[in-house]
């Protein structure tokens, strides 16, 4: 045992010095890694400038496994790795696991954003402009405190006021102010007849808007000149350095327990003062948390459990259109796969007669449709079908251009669904034809020749012979076109957009030729209301789906391995 | 090894460097981000430059969006911290939306900014009684005559025969927006109005009315409004084969400009005129939608990504003087939002012709009116395309089946 042991050792050390330190090896492998480290240094400093912690965290951690890989002795195979598990884990394993954790929340245009952000924006939101006097503002400091005041100018009467933080304005008599040469309002350019405002006053320093700090211009929007000194959630305040109106807080924020109080009555009786606000499960804030009763517009993204997948079995309004989403998704899937695979064959059997000349061009001619990129081709086809002015219908059907009563090719469920079939296997039988051709010429000519001995006719050479060994190195490819082509996009998308979108009334976008991957599309991103939990819930569905039907399909191709 | 360590200084010198190159980039400057379309942005540029030399402390970025994903995009972006500080040439009826998606920041206005604009413009900023922007410009659709072979203005619809007129509405989901005039003179309106004159979310064009309003489209059809999505209206009405035309004023340089493989444009007055709605088939005078492009100002964002208010706010104020829409009018033929501009955009016949053809109410801003559009849409264009045979009876199940969709919304 021991002897084995040192033998391994020596081997190893051997491996080593087979490898001598190249010197231009190594400036070229530090000038790429100080390249690769400087751009991840750079971002890391953006990262901590935007507050990113986490971020930042990570991508340190990241470049510094990226270099202890590289700079380290040995641990080769690790180098050769690294950057496809680097991508692999950014680009698959995270989107992954971030879609799977999405279907769980409740994710969508109301609920964008986390809690804190919901907060923010309640608050910016919570008041209302009073009726009342209201005033142009030039922000400064009292040169007697130094402290932050507004120099005001009333717009109903022109008085003019200086107004402090939680203070009543102070009344400045003339001669103590002058007023502005140009108009209160700065684009006002009628200078003779419009309002002029204070712009200095004794024992006032203004200060510009654009050079105040971000500090400083905080404590300007802090501000509440009192009004009613019984009301302190009434007063003037400034949202933009250069009016100040009278304002209303209609919702008080406690920090500590983060909920909302309402001060006043809601407007449109949604809620009554004293209300409290608090947070629930459903990612907006009820009054007492009770998800029953009324909520602040703000909502925030929450994990839901399974009620997306509950949707999804129980919403009425999804029934209908979801079970002719997956009907259709299935026999478009199986028709596909059906009709490119026979074209496909047949003119593969057809290429690979013996005695034809030529084979190599008209092969070549076969294989343009799947050469051109199907972005092209499918807008070529959707000008073709065009019911008014398409060659489909003018030329090859002989119907007049402009008629009422062309083939609604696109704009008809049932045409649209025709055609769509039609120019997928327009696109799809080239593949077809080209593995079928490939999987011919590697059946031995002797199997057809004995077969033709025994006296076996054609049909049944191919139906007995050539097809069974056909399928056997086909089958996987035929599962996996399916799987392709239930969630196949963009034919879909480019040809009919899921459309024609006539049929029913229902609350979901659905149109007659949508597959399942273009209606959950349209949840996720079109339309009013976006829902990318519900998008996602429906793709681990899809994914589901397709996964069961691969594996029990394998399982049969292995029966048919078998019978080889 | 002495490579490596050579290496490893000089890669820890560059990272350094990059690091120190990196960090004036950082330092505070007042950059006010614009979202636009493409549209807006030619619109608007030189009028932003001009405000950016002015207030030389402020960057202003004009940034380049789709206008039909342009509020998909900021609902993403702002949570994210990477919105802008304005969406500019947003159409008012985004608000209500973008305001139940966390996006938009409400103005404090002072009273006397309220009278600077014309009746409806600034109220349509306004959602939940707080208001998220300030109007830019104005759009309403208006009846387009062919002088040439329509000689006198009409007052009746029912003066108006078969294969006359030209609106553009598609087959799947019609364009409520376009025939709404024609749904008011049934008088069912989109959705009730309280007290105030404001829009509830309560749908008004059910009933007796909405019904009435469904079989006479029925009986119209297409033989009185022209197929869906016929490319050909404008060479046709530029031809004088049709009458009329359903439009606005977005359309205008086409019919000046003329169109290929057609007659050469019309000119306004001799060969165009923009009419008022004529009265429904009982007298009832249509209303028609104003549609209002503003400037709103986004909320805060996630991340510490505070909106520039007093920056952003100087730069909205700025758009909508009197001035600046005076000069976009000028230069762009944008419909002035602010009265006195407007008053002194009165001189242009086009201009004229759209303000006295508007008896408006402001398209509502609600998410309710968002939901609308295409629900709405597929019950009309499969009325008027024949593929229903109980009119009545299918208007009433979308004006329930729309109340249903809101109702979840709200």
């Amino acid at each position: 045992m021991a002897a084995s042991k040192e033998v391994t050792k020596v081997k190893v050390k051997k491996v080593k010095a087979v490898y001598p330190v190249s010197v231009s090896g190594v400036i070229w492998k530090m000038a790429t890694l100080g390249l690769v480290d400087a751009i991840a240094f750079f971002m890391i400093m953006i990262m901590v400038a935007q507050e990113r912690v986490t971020e930042a965290i990570v991508a340190v951690i990241v470049v510094l496994i990226i270099n202890w890989i590289y700079l380290r002795r040995g641990g080769l195979p690790a180098k050769y790795l690294a950057p496809g598990v680097f991508f692999l884990i950014i680009f698959q394993v995270y989107v992954l696991f971030f879609s799977g954790y999405t279907a769980f929340t409740n994710y969508g245009s109301a609920h964008n954003g986390n809690q804190n952000l919901a907060i923010q924006t309640i608050k910016n939101a919570a008041f209302r402009v009073v009726d009342g006097e209201d005033f142009a503002a030039i922000t400064g400091t009292d040169n007697k405190d130094g402290q932050p005041a507004l120099l005001l100018t009333s717009n109903v009467d022109g008085k003019v006021y200086l107004g402090k933080d939680g203070q009543e304005k102070i009344e400045l008599t003339e001669g103590n102010y002058t007023l502005g040469e140009g108009c209160a309002d700065p684009y006002d350019e009628d200078i003779e007849n419009c309002a002029h405002a204070a712009v200095k006053a004794k024992g006032f320093t203004a200060l510009k808007v654009s050079e105040l700090t971000p500090f400083l211009s905080k404590k300007y929007y802090a501000m509440r000149i009192v009004v009613d000194p019984t009301n302190p959630n009434y007063g003037i305040t400034t949202s933009d350095l250069v009016n100040a109106v009278p304002i209303q807080i209609t919702l008080a924020f406690d920090e500590k327990t983060q909920f909302f109080t309402a001060l006043v009555d809601d407007e449109d009786g949604r809620w009554m003062e004293g209300d409290v606000f608090k947070p629930a499960e459903s990612g907006y804030y009820h009054i007492d948390g009770d998800i029953k009763k009324a909520n602040l517009d703000a909502g925030w993204r929450v994990e839901v459990g399974f009620k997306n997948f509950e949707t999804i079995f129980t919403d009425e309004q999804l029934r209908g259109p979801l079970f002719k989403v997956i009907t259709w998704t299935f026999i478009f899937a199986f028709a596909t796969v059906g009709t490119t695979f026979l074209l496909g064959m047949a003119i593969a059997f057809l290429f690979n007669h013996e005695k034809l000349r030529g084979k190599p061009f008209y092969r070549s001619v076969m294989i343009l449709p799947y050469a051109f990129p199907a972005f092209l081709s499918v807008y070529v086809w959707v000008g073709l079908l065009n019911k008014e002015n398409g060659f489909v219908n003018t030329v090859l059907l002989g119907q007049t251009p402009g008629s009422d009563s062309n083939i609604p090719w696109l704009l008809e469920e049932g045409p649209a669904r025709i055609a769509v079939l039609l120019v997928n296997l327009w696109l799809g039988f080239p593949y077809m034809f080209l593995i079928v051709t490939g999987a011919l010429q590697s059946i031995p000519s002797e199997l057809t020749e004995a077969a033709r001995i025994d006296g076996a006719s054609p049909w049944q050479s191919f139906r007995l012979i050539k097809m069974p060994l056909l399928l056997v190195s086909i089958a996987p490819l035929l599962i996996a076109s399916f799987a392709f082509n239930f969630n196949n996009f963009t034919i879909i998308y480019l040809l009919t957009k899921g459309g024609p979108n006539d049929s029913g009334v229902t609350d979901y976008d659905v149109g007659g030729t949508d597959i399942l991957i273009t209606f959950v599309y349209k949840i996720a991103f079109s339309g009013t209301g976006q829902n990318y939990g519900l998008a996602s819930a429906f793709s681990i569905l899809i994914f589901i789906v397709i996964g069961t039907l691969s594996l029990i399909s394998f399982r049969r191709t292995r029966t048919l391995e078998d019978i080889n | 090894m002495k490579l490596g360590k050579i290496a490893s200084v000089v890669s820890a010198a560059a990272m350094i460097i990059s690091g120190l190159s990196a960090s004036p980039a950082y330092a505070a400057q007042e950059v006010i981000t614009v979202w636009a379309d493409k549209g807006t942005i030619d619109t608007i540029t030189t009028r932003v430059k001009l405000w950016a030399t002015q207030n030389p402390t402020y960057d202003v970025k004009l940034v380049s969006k789709d206008f039909s994903t342009v509020r998909d995009a900021l609902k993403v972006a702002v949570p994210a911290g990477t919105g802008p500080d304005i969406l500019a040439g947003a159409a008012h009826d985004w608000i209500g939306n973008l305001v139940k998606s966390n996006v938009l920041k409400p103005m404090t206005l002072p009273a006397n900014f309220k009278d600077d604009f014309v009746n409806g413009a600034l109220q349509a900023m306004k959602f939940n009684g707080q208001y998220y922007g300030v109007p830019g410009w104005t759009e309403n659709i208006a009846f387009l005559r062919n002088v040439k072979v329509a000689k006198t203005k009409i007052t009746s619809i029912n003066q108006v025969k078969n294969g006359e007129i030209g609106i553009n509405y598609s087959a799947t989901t019609s364009d409520p927006y376009h025939f709404y005039p024609f749904q008011t003179m049934f008088d069912a309106p989109v959705f009730n109005s309280d007290s105030g004159g404001d829009w509830t979310n309560t749908v008004g064009m059910g009933g007796t009315k909405g019904a009435n309003f469904a079989k006479w489209l029925k009986t119209k059809g297409t033989a009185f409004f022209g197929k869906p999505a016929d490319a050909k209206i404008l060479c046709n009405f530029l031809n004088g084969k049709i009458k009329y035309w359903v439009t606005g004023a977005w359309n205008i340089n086409a019919i000046e400009a003329g169109a290929a493989g057609c007659t050469k444009g019309l000119k306004i007055g001799t060969g165009y005129s923009i009419d008022p709605f004529p009265k429904g088939p009982t007298g009832i005078t249509p209303k028609q939608f104003l549609g209002i492009r503003g400037y709103l100002l986004v909320a805060d964002g996630g991340k510490n990504n505070r909106t520039n208010v007093a920056g952003a706010t100087d730069l909205m104020r700025y758009m909508s003087s009197e001035a600046v829409q005076y000069s976009l009018y000028d230069n762009f033929n944008k419909t002035p939002a602010n009265a006195a501009a407007l008053n002194r955009a009165k001189d242009n016949p086009v201009i004229k012709g759209f303000a006295n053809a508007a008896n408006t109410v402001p398209m509502p801003n609600s998410p309710a009116m968002d939901a609308a559009w295409v629900i709405w849409g597929k019950a009309q264009t499969r009325i008027i395309q024949g593929k229903e045979s109980k009119p009545d009876v299918a208007w009433s199940n979308m004006t329930k089946a729309l109340q249903t969709a809101i109702n979840k919304l709200v």
